[in-house]
């Protein structure tokens, strides 16, 4: 199933060292601010709005 | 000599420019200095201590001799030093990824038995502090090979929000010689003759001062409520291991009570009622991690709010892990607070293998 996965702004170098652990140095994902873990239910679906076009670009959703 | 300085002084900078060290110098390693290190133990150099699947990342018995070498270990701790990395295996947070966790543990060794004695492991006096080769370096051996073997650095994939000053080093011994209950290992299958490890993935040591009081059930209490603060309650509950220092460990003992004693008033006493976890914003559970968090949570489960009187932080007597060490000067002791044992599976009380120097 093809996924994409979702990271907040402050693991961008972590994300990119565990692409490198595996191989993926130019793996994409989508990041997004922090942070989410204090959020209310509103702000969560403002979140996913936002970050919505570039989960579907990086799935080659037209 | 002083070409001789240069050279050592040339050699600490390029493993610094490597990326090899926790920041502080670390010992140049040869071969011929490996070998020294390689020969106390009967292990193959070859063999894993310790995997991490999920970066597909192994540190073999050769790997962790390099970095006990590089962090200034005598060759004579490197037994320890492999028991330390297979009760870490045992423990089982390590495999988890729990090292590059934001909440930023730091592994905790307590070392039981006669190798204290025979390579100068500290359990009394600033047990927590400096001054003791043995203690700093076989700490520091841990954090280097987690740095080295595991390129688990900070910034990278070490996500440590803060940390914690035991990600340098965190070794101690038990103070056998002035506890009044038998040795900790003992309790979990070892000989008082064996000498063993007890690798704890921790967050932070907390002091506490109980300096006058002669009745238990109020040292007791006083401990009880530092374990029940509610800073450190990530989890449903959580778990710690009791550094008593001797003082405080006699004035137990001399009451008649027993480790388990001790235990168990913990278990009933590290308690929060459900009115104090509400304003700490940790009175009801997630739904899927089940870590605490405010009932009016978008993921709190339904119904997970605390209810009742009281509110046990601890799930079993076993959770509390209970240990003497320190100086028998001052009633001074530490709750170290736990990542695990959570009262489900004993201690990684981890035997040092005896060897023949090959």
């Amino acid at each position: 199933m093809p996924a994409v996965s979702i990271c907040t702004d402050p693991f961008t170098l972590t994300t990119q060292a565990m692409a490198r652990s595996y191989g993926f140095p130019g793996f994409e994902y989508v990041s997004i601010p922090h942070p989410v873990a204090s959020l209310s239910v509103a702000q969560i679906r403002d979140r996913v709005r936002d970050l919505l076009p570039g989960l579907l670009r990086i799935l080659g959703v037209e | 000599m002083l070409a001789e300085a240069a050279q050592i002084r040339r050699a600490m900078e390029y493993y610094d420019a490597q990326g090899w060290t926790d920041g502080l110098p670390v010992v140049p390693v040869t071969e011929s200095y490996l070998a020294g290190f390689l020969a106390q133990t009967g292990r193959d150099p070859g063999d894993v201590l310790l995997a991490l699947p999920h970066l597909n990342r192994e540190l073999t018995v050769r790997l962790a001799a390099i970095n006990a070498a590089l962090a200034g270990c005598k060759p004579e701790y490197f037994p320890v030093v492999v028991a330390a990395w297979e009760s870490l295996a045992r423990e089982g947070y390590p495999s988890r990824a729990i090292w590059q966790s934001t909440t930023g543990t730091a592994p905790f060794l307590i070392v039981h038995g006669p190798v204290r004695e025979r390579i100068g492991v500290n359990s009394k006096g600033n047990v927590f502090g400096s001054g003791f080769r043995a203690n700093a370096t076989i700490g520091r051996a841990i954090r280097l090979g987690v740095i080295n073997a595991f390129g688990l650095r900070p910034h990278e994939l070490d996500q440590a929000t803060q940390g914690t000053p035991a990600k340098y080093t965190a070794c101690i011994g038990e103070n056998q010689e002035e506890s009044p209950w038998p040795p900790m290992h003992t309790e979990f299958g070892l000989a008082a003759s064996d000498s063993a490890v007890t690798a704890l993935t921790i967050r932070s040591s907390m002091h506490i001062e109980a300096r006058h009081t002669m009745v238990p059930e109020q040292l007791a209490t006083d401990i009880a409520g530092t374990i029940a603060r509610t800073g450190s309650l990530v989890h449903e509950t959580i778990s710690a291991a009791l550094v008593l220092s001797p003082e405080h460990a006699r004035l137990f003992a001399g009451a008649g009570w027993s480790k388990a004693d001790v235990r168990r008033f913990m278990f009933d006493h590290a308690v929060r009622t459900p009115a104090e976890l509400a304003a700490a914003g940790k009175d009801a559970l997630s739904s899927r991690t089940r870590w605490r968090l405010p009932a009016d949570h978008p993921d709190a489960l339904p119904g997970s709010a605390a209810v009742g009187d009281q509110v046990r932080m601890l799930n079993s007597p076993d959770a509390v892990l209970v240990v003497v060490a320190g100086a028998a000067n001052a009633g001074v002791s530490a709750i170290v607070e736990t990542f695990g044992p959570r009262g489900t599976a004993p201690p990684p009380v981890t035997k040092v293998q005896d060897w023949s120097p090959r």
